[in-house]
């Protein structure tokens, strides 16, 4: 028997997610629901491009060598995706036990920068886009990924984990956290690399309305 | 408790007195007077151009404001002042009124921070109690909550305001600033010509939005012969999706059950609109800021005064200074139930 405690069905922000049965396995359907605020081209052009990406480089994650689910069908024209059910915590969840927060954040980084070894930008990397589950840790839910070598769009991915670390726990433990996703995500991509992202990830802070220069 | 609330953080000058009574709380806002600096057409606003604009109508704005209150100085309990952010030379002129006042009638004075303003003055018009805030203007583009520390951002635009997209387009055209309207009005008149909506950046990082693209392809576009019409319906298609995209994530991950959106860009139909959609496909209660007080005036400064003043942030004449730059998530909010 599964265990599933982190699953439930929802009507996130931008598409429907349900357990399913897929030929006898448990599997997520994701539906991108038609926004009725959306101007319709604009609607039908998004949603269907974002099913394709997302399918296209949920592949490329696996060649990176970063665990992700896998894809079992997708169809852009009526925006949906099945794939891989992963049991286990969401790592927001299992954050709140304390246990090995430090060693997370580290793998965390190291999957982070397998990406953007490939020029794989996730796009939304917050703690309730990880799963725990057994000795996995598996990144999911790459509805906003694109793919692009430009240091920019790496630092603003770093940059959203960031800013996701510090609008869930008090400034203090967030910045420990983040430096802990930079020093496992330096292991694997050289500090060369390390350093001039931490730069541009300034730059992109001070760009920030109304950001002090501190 | 009466105050006298002044904004001058940009284009406007503004003195409003408002009241603040307890058990039962209510606000209301006895008068709000304003004198608003208009840029030459096709210009921004420029700051010493404003600021003298703030030096010739700020005595004759206060005073408007306690005439048509039927109060003097005498019965006025402190004067708030927005310190910030802001164009420095404009802030000065508010804050040199402010203390002029205060150390002349021997009163208290507040410094206020103009974005909690715009969210206090919501929050008691329209009776939201733990709102998300989707603050839109000229100066601001911020999905922000409460929390125990203060305010959190979980969204904000990563370059331009959605309100500089418009000023900026506008100006393209030869408008002059606040250009939200004219686009509006313009978008409105399509009528059956083609859009470009499918030609424009639709630019979203997690709950961030950036403008910066969406505003050269405009730009772009009507240079290559696509009518003024046509590109102002596409840009506030594209870029208020984006904002409500962006606000719907927010609203799912921090499960708020109100919506309050405020700023000069709240007046725009097609973006309250849209909001509305969304809100209520999410059962989510909506407030709008009404289309006075929208834009910067002296009740929103009156407003988050009465905030800071309870909590006992008041400050002597000569701490009274001003903070050009002055994040929300930076503003030390009194203790709370949030606490």
């Amino acid at each position: 028997m599964l265990e599933i405690n982190h699953f439930s069905p929802v009507e996130g922000a931008e598409a429907r997610i349900e357990l399913i049965d897929w030929y006898d396995r448990p599997a997520i359907r994701k539906l991108r629901l038609s926004k009725k605020y959306r101007n319709q081209i604009l609607d039908e052009t998004l949603r269907s491009r974002r099913t394709k990406e997302e399918a296209e480089i949920l592949h490329s994650s696996k060649l990176a060598q970063v665990d992700c689910p896998e894809i079992f069908f997708a169809d852009p024209k009526t925006s949906e995706l099945v794939m891989e059910f992963i049991p286990g915590s969401l790592l927001k969840d299992y954050l709140a036990s304390g246990l090995q927060r430090a060693k997370l954040f580290k793998s965390l980084g190291k999957m982070v920068a397998r990406l953007h070894k490939k020029g794989i930008i996730h796009g939304d990397l917050t703690t309730k886009n990880v799963i725990l589950s057994q000795e996995r840790m598996v990144l999911i839910d790459f509805g906003l990924s694109f793919v692009s070598d430009r240091l920019e769009d790496k630092a603003e991915d770093l940059h959203l984990l960031k800013q996701a670390l510090k609008s869930s726990s008090p400034a203090n433990i967030a910045s420990r956290d983040f430096e802990n996703v930079m020093s496992g995500y330096q292991k694997e991509i050289g500090e060369a690399f390390t350093k001039s992202l931490r730069k541009q990830i300034s730059k992109i802070e001070l760009r920030g309305r109304y950001a002090k220069v501190d | 408790m009466i105050c006298l609330g002044i904004e001058s953080t940009a284009h406007t000058f503004g003195a409003s007195v408002s009241e603040l009574t307890s058990e039962p709380v209510s606000f209301r806002i006895i008068s709000d007077c304003k004198d608003v600096y208009k840029a030459p057409q096709g210009a921004g606003i420029h700051p010493r151009e404003a600021s003298r604009h703030h030096e010739e109508t700020c005595s004759g704005v206060v005073e408007n404001a306690l005439a048509s209150a039927k109060t003097g100085m005498n019965e006025i309990d402190f004067i708030a002042y927005s310190a910030g952010p802001g164009l420095g030379p404009c802030l000065r002129v508010g804050a040199v009124v402010a203390r002029s006042l205060a150390s002349y009638f021997c009163k208290q004075i507040v410094p206020v921070n103009h974005a909690i303003g715009h969210i206090e003055l919501g929050k008691l018009l329209l009776g939201l109690d733990d709102p998300l805030v989707l603050l839109i203007s000229g100066g601001h583009t911020v999905i922000t909550a409460r929390s125990a520390e203060g305010w959190r951002i979980f969204g904000e635009t990563l370059d331009l305001t959605v309100g500089q997209l418009l000023d900026q387009l506008g100006r393209h055209f030869g408008m002059s600033s606040p250009a939200g309207p004219k686009i509006e009005a313009l978008a409105s008149q399509l009528n059956g010509q083609a859009d470009v909506v499918g030609m424009l950046p639709y630019t979203i990082k997690g709950n961030d939005v950036s403008y910066s693209g969406l505003l050269s392809s405009s730009k772009d576009a009507f240079s290559k012969g696509i009518s003024q019409e046509s590109v102002c319906f596409s840009v506030q298609e594209v870029a208020f999706a984006l904002l409500t995209e962006a606000t719907e994530r927010a609203l799912a991950f921090t499960d708020k059950a109100e919506l309050l959106v405020t700023g000069g860009v709240a007046a725009n139909q097609r973006l309250s609109g849209m909001l509305k959609d969304m809100c209520g496909s999410r059962g989510v209660k909506l407030g709008v800021i009404p289309r006075q007080y929208s834009g910067d005036c002296g009740s929103q400064i009156a407003a988050a005064g009465f905030l800071f003043y309870n909590d006992g942030q008041s400050v002597p004449v000569n701490k009274a200074f001003t903070r050009q730059s002055w994040r929300i998530d930076r503003v030390n909010l009194p203790r709370s139930k949030f606490g």
